[in-house]
């Protein structure tokens, strides 16, 4: 076509414009209706998946945060790190949650230990779990009364902060001190008789030595300590935004 | 004419509509769903409460801890890794595997490909302790 578009009469021009409109009116209709129904479905779809994550990362940020709070050493249930007082542990409550361990108080939490629900806030229907791995300690009274073979020494089976040591030798025999490692901590030059508290290192295995003038049968030494018994549990918590 | 002018069209919208599925795709599926970044979370828990235990455990024989024990020397290494494997095995849950590593060796499972897993480091006296957990 080597004409210019002034050449073209108007009768053609007009039917030229009105079909070339007509024929593309329907298909832009469409179109326009695809598009739409693309650009919803996106939209829904991402608002979706915006509000999931945000959901989720705050519900698990909760409850991470709060058992982190609850398994530290500076909580008022827990012994040491990751190991819990159970006896502190009967004494929390869903308010001391909100109060001491910082759950946010428009949050539903839950606390379990070993599926026992000890602390619960407002009502959880689903919510995010996170479970830690905790130990509880109990301590058990053990009792060892040595038979001194080639020296007069015992080393503690078990490591312990304290112990009661009764010494009762029998007649004819001075005990003169007793070293616990390197360290003398009972001497006395008249002889050593009766029930004495020791407090020792539980960084290390305590051997104590005595140094005694006479025979030494079993039973004249008798050591008594708190052995420390763990048990592993599990601390459930869940949090429902 | 006619019909290039009309399929033009269906083709810009077709080229819209393919965009938009796209964007789509990208949100349902590229958004890291929140259950693996809920198993990385509680995974990363379970290895961080497995070496806080572990490193304030009393040792079998000597040292200071448990952790220390084990990274003294090659001999106290070779005495310890099954009984710490035992250990190890028994503080985590059943369905955790686990991989410990330290300078004189490793302990526990290889670690598969493509898995989820938490994981924590631990400083000694005697030098690191690595632990790598994840879902059996």
């Amino acid at each position: 076509m080597s004409r210019s578009r002034d050449d073209i009469p108007q009768a053609e021009r007009s039917r030229q414009n009105s079909g070339r409109g007509q024929t593309e009116l329907p298909a832009l209709g469409i179109a326009f209706l695809f598009l739409t129904v693309a650009l919803l479905i996106t939209v829904a779809a991402a608002d979706t998946a915006f509000t999931a994550a945000d959901r989720d990362a705050i519900e698990r940020q909760a409850a991470v945060s709060l058992s982190d709070e609850l398994v530290d050493e500076q909580s008022s249930v827990a012994a040491r790190q990751n190991v819990l007082n159970e006896s502190a542990l009967d004494q929390l409550s869903g308010t001391k949650l909100v109060e001491e361990h910082g759950l946010d108080d428009d949050h539903a939490a839950t606390v379990q230990l070993d599926g026992e629900t000890v602390a619960e806030h407002g009502e959880v229907t689903d919510g995010t779990t996170i479970e830690r791995i905790v130990s509880q300690e109990s301590y058990e009274l053990e009792r060892l009364e040595p038979a001194f073979a080639d020296s007069l020494s015992v080393s503690l089976p078990r490591r312990t902060d304290a112990v009661t040591l009764t010494l009762s030798p029998p007649p004819g025999t001075t005990v003169r001190s007793v070293r616990a490692n390197n360290e003398t901590v009972l001497k006395s030059e008249d002889g050593l008789d009766g029930s004495f508290e020791l407090s020792l290192s539980t960084l290390s295995t305590t051997t104590l030595w005595f140094e005694a003038a006479g025979s030494m049968p079993r039973g004249s030494v008798e050591i008594e300590y708190l052995a420390t018994e763990t048990q592993k549990s599990t601390l459930t918590v869940t949090v429902d935004e | 004419m006619n019909r290039g002018q009309a399929s033009i069209t269906i083709v810009e919208a077709g080229i819209g509509i393919l965009l938009l599925l796209g964007i789509t795709f990208a949100f349902t599926l590229g958004v890291p769903s929140a259950d693996s970044a809920k198993t990385e979370t509680q995974l990363d828990r379970y290895a961080d409460d497995a070496t806080t235990l572990l490193a304030n455990e009393p040792p079998r024989h000597q040292d200071q801890t448990r952790l220390s024990e084990i990274t003294a020397s090659q001999e106290a290494f070779d005495r310890e890794k099954d009984e710490l494997a035992g250990r190890v095995a028994e503080i985590l849950p059943d369905n955790v595997m686990f991989r410990l590593e330290t300078q004189y060796g490793t302990l526990g499972y290889p670690l598969p490909d493509d898995v989820t897993a938490g994981e924590s480091t631990v400083l000694t006296p005697n030098g690191e302790v690595h632990l790598e957990v994840w879902y059996a």
